[in-house]
């Protein structure tokens, strides 16, 4: 007999917490089209509304579907509607473990390791995550958590070495930068912010409360997104503009004793957030395309995802330089109205109509 | 069905056939004692240990049976057949005179009856004399074991400084009368089974009534039951049966050896099994920090414990990461060594003709081939065999220019962390290989995601909805205080610990 995985508050924010602040440390220009400037740590701070008013359409479909998944819902209205809920849902947790994956493959084969075939890494990263997925979700939230922990510290650590290095010169005024900069800078971060993917698909698996973890994480993440943009501007000032990966190049100024430099740490945090995050986009994305595939060829759907998205993030980190498919900004914030806005709230919509229709048809009399 | 399946259910069905031979109902014994006789003398071949006693006593004819060696003569004199002889008068009627001596006569004190002749090969094997009366149909199974059997001894593979010098030994009741001895509560249950389809080996399932989940107490005893195995003749044939899955290279069931970590267990919920002729005591379930804690930790200053706990994890990690990590770095990323570190390294394997990771598989093999041919041998062998190991390695290899001396220091220090952990030596060596393989080939990233891995593979076991990486993951606060760190006994007597309360585990049971 299998029970339903139960995941903890406490797991789910861990998890929040790190893919959010992981996909922070990748912040590049080859990705944003965009240096991180003075606005960026003003932006930080002023984010935890805006996160939570991203969160806003999740969960008044939550409150219509209680706990079930978007895809289960969408199912439970009707079945073609499912079909394609599932399918969109599907493409856009492929999306996710493609981008994590991509973006970590271009800097290792642009910074650490050019002789790396563009093919590596995304097999490197992708391979643990098909056995992630095997092992099942409460295991890659429990090793989340872990890594959320370690992660989360070696980059206090990373900044703490970095204070005395701080110059007050490097910090200049975010008002002294053009109309408009602040609101790009916000409207970056937030197409940045997908972790309601998650709260969406993960109602029902999660004890003591999904609101209670993403608040946390709305108030938290801003937080850590702020050290990160603040470091890096006290730090490289505006040498960032001119670095592929600021925060790794930052960490690279920093010396604790006989240690050169803490890159090795700042690269290590990324790859474990890089691994947590495509494991579980990975396992939800063969959870939602599960239902739309034959019964004979289930068994292969996982196999053939982690092929599928390992030749995609090859080719997009192969061609991230040439700019073909970069996940900029006004493709992810595509994204995020679509699936985060859009979607919900035409599902909770429909769900109010059936129930309303249920309501208005009178109950057949008993004889 | 698919062929896999057909094929499962085929050989179920005919392991089933071999052992239980449902179609063929138990045979009854008969009132023909001679009958009988031969029957069991036809069971066992004519087998020369043997021993059939025929005696006959006031008109009245019996049959003493029993295997050589199997019992104690001395006690089946005096508790049976001297008072027998020595009766005034036997009832005349057959079943009247069982009765008369089952009841009156005998003085053993374990006795049961046996009315098949299927059940008198198995008594007779587990050092039972069994008794036969011509025109009854029923034998009388008299207790009065004694096996050629290794007294109480001290634990030869977990010994303790302060902890009590005993260990299990190879008789099940002995084991289960450890247990009794140290945990007087009448709540400690003991129940018995057979395993094994040849063998009939005896096994006990003991858990404290009200401590352990009975959840916990219903599988291990489904599990056992449903066992299909020719013999077991150790405990270690039974755990991959216990273990939830079978493949992981990390136990969800442990052993011990120690009579008194069996009981500590026992307060804390679990379930031990005893096997006969095995010194080693199964526990289900063995959560992963479990393996970090002995029973000295808890007659030592809470501060030591507790230092030398971080010192145990701080091994696992090295035992594990140490030789990839220097192979990954050493290979791939040189710059992260410290400068002075860096040149020296150089200097060392500069001369050597192999890259790191194929020095360090070399030496490493090499190394698991002397630890294995030194734990077969004989102790004074044994100790040739280092010799000659630490002379061929330490010194040959290095001035040879084969290996490097920085790589000697990384096998001998992954070597000496790995036995800090015993219970964990046997995933720790293959994981150790895999890292070097990876270090070399993907490296420090490799070693990380690699390392990732195996946390995942560690949090994704559970025994019985139990999660086996409880208290770290699920994170339990208050578990901690015996976990990381050890608190002192006031703390620690304060709170009843008990393994289905942990973070994680099914709902039902806390």
């Amino acid at each position: 007999m299998s029970r339903r995985p139960v995941i903890g508050a406490g797991q789910l924010f861990c998890y929040l917490l790190l893919s959010r602040v992981v996909l922070t440390l990748t912040y590049s220009i080859n990705f944003n089209a965009h240096t991180i400037g003075p606005t960026d740590w003003l932006a930080a701070l002023l984010l935890p509304p805006f996160l939570l008013a991203l969160a806003l359409p999740a969960f008044v479909l939550r409150r219509r579907s209680g706990p079930v998944s978007v895809c289960e819902y969408a199912f439970s209205l009707s079945k073609p509607l499912g079909r394609a809920v599932s399918l969109l849902y599907g493409a856009g947790f492929f999306l996710l473990t493609v981008l994590p994956v991509s973006r970590f493959s271009f800097f290792v084969t642009s910074t650490l390791q050019p002789e790396k075939s563009p093919l590596f890494f995304p097999l490197l990263l992708l391979l643990p995550a098909c056995y992630a997925v095997c092992r099942g979700l409460e295991a890659i939230f429990r090793l989340s958590a872990l890594l959320s922990v370690v992660c989360l510290l070696s980059l206090l650590a990373i900044v703490a070495v970095l204070l005395p290095r701080f110059d007050s010169l490097n910090i200049l005024s975010p008002f002294y930068e053009p109309r408009g900069a602040l609101g790009l800078s916000l409207l970056l971060l937030l197409s940045n912010s997908l972790e309601v993917f998650v709260v969406l698909m993960l109602p029902g698996a999660v004890r003591g409360g999904v609101k209670k973890a993403y608040l946390g994480y709305a108030l938290v993440a801003p937080l850590f997104l702020f050290l990160i943009f603040y470091t890096v501007l006290a730090v490289l000032g505006p040498y960032s503009a001119l670095q592929m990966f600021p925060f790794y190049t930052a960490a690279g100024v920093a010396k604790v004793g006989e240690l050169r430099n803490l890159s090795a740490v700042a690269a290590a945090v990324w790859i474990l957030g890089v691994f947590a995050k495509s494991s579980l986009s990975l396992l939800l994305c063969r959870r939602c395309l599960l239902p739309l595939t034959p019964k004979a060829a289930r068994p292969f759907l996982l196999p053939a995802l982690g092929a599928a998205a390992t030749a995609c993030a090859a080719w997009n980190s192969a061609t991230m330089a040439e700019n073909k498919l970069n996940f900029s900004m006004p493709l992810m914030l595509g994204v995020v109205g679509v699936y985060l806005i859009a979607l919900p709230l035409l599902l909770a919509a429909l769900g109010k109509r059936k129930e309303n229709r249920h309501r208005e048809t009178p109950a057949v009399p008993a004889r | 069905m698919n062929a896999v399946t057909f094929l499962r259910q085929f050989f179920h069905t005919a392991r089933q056939q071999q052992y239980a031979d449902p179609q063929k109902p138990p045979e009854p014994l008969s009132k023909n004692l001679q009958e009988n006789i031969t029957r069991v003398k036809e069971a066992y071949g004519n087998s020369d240990d043997l021993t059939v006693r025929e005696l006959t006593v006031q008109n009245r004819r019996f049959a003493c049976l029993a295997l050589d060696n199997m019992v104690s003569k001395d006690d089946l004199n005096k508790m049976l057949l001297e008072k027998l002889t020595a009766a005034p008068r036997l009832p005349t009627d057959a079943e009247e005179c069982f009765s008369f001596i089952e009841r009156s006569l005998s003085t053993a004190p374990e006795q049961q009856r046996a009315e098949t002749v299927d059940e008198l090969p198995t008594l007779l094997a587990s050092g039972f004399a069994l008794l036969l009366l011509d025109g009854c149909a029923v034998a009388l199974a008299l207790g009065v074991q004694h096996f050629p059997a290794r007294g109480v001894e001290a634990p030869r593979n977990e010994e303790m400084e302060r902890a009590a010098h005993e260990a299990f030994v190879e008789v099940l009741r002995l084991n289960v009368a450890l247990l009794r001895r140290r945990m007087k509560t009448p709540a400690l249950r003991v129940e018995n089974l057979t395993v094994g389809g040849r063998s009939k080996t005896a096994a006990a399932i003991c858990y404290l009534q009200g401590s352990a989940s009975p959840k916990v107490v219903d599988f291990v005893r489904r599990r056992l039951q449903r066992i299909e195995i020719d013999a077991v003749l150790e405990s270690g044939y039974l755990q991959p049966f216990l273990e939830s899955r079978p493949l992981s290279l990390f136990p969800t069931v442990g052993a011990t050896e120690r009579p008194d970590a069996a009981c500590a267990k026992l307060c804390e919920g679990r379930v031990a099994v005893l096997v006969d002729g095995t010194p080693f005591c199964l526990i289900a379930p063995t959560l992963f920090c479990e393996h970090f804690q002995s029973m000295d930790d808890y007659t030592l200053h809470p501060a030591f414990a507790t230092f030398v706990r971080l010192l145990k994890y701080f091994s696992f990690f090295m035992a594990i990461v140490f030789p990839g990590l220097y192979v990954a770095i050493g290979e791939n990323n040189p710059e992260i060594f410290p400068t002075a570190v860096f040149f020296k390294l150089v200097d060392a394997e500069v001369t050597t003709p192999f890259s790191l990771m194929w020095e360090a598989l070399m030496i490493h093999t090499i190394y698991e081939i002397m630890r294995e041919a030194g734990l077969r041998l004989p102790q004074s062998v044994g100790h040739a065999v280092s010799i000659v190991g630490a002379l061929v390695i330490g010194e040959s290899a290095v001035s040879a220019g084969l290996i490097g001396a920085p790589m000697i220091i990384v096998v001998a220090v992954t070597a000496l962390s790995s036995y800090v952990i015993p219970t964990l030596y046997y995933p720790v060596a293959i994981l150790r290989f895999a890292m070097i393989l990876v270090g070399g080939i993907a490296g420090l990233f490799g070693v990380i995601l690699l390392f990732s891995l195996v946390l995942l593979e560690i949090a994704s076991l559970e025994f019985c909805s139990i999660p086996i990486f409880a208290p770290f993951l699920p994170f339990d606060r208050t578990a901690m205080r015996d976990a990381v760190v050890r608190a002192g006994w006031p703390t620690l007597a304060r709170h009843t610990a008990r393994v289905q309360a942990l973070h994680g585990a099914g709902e039902e049971d806390r």
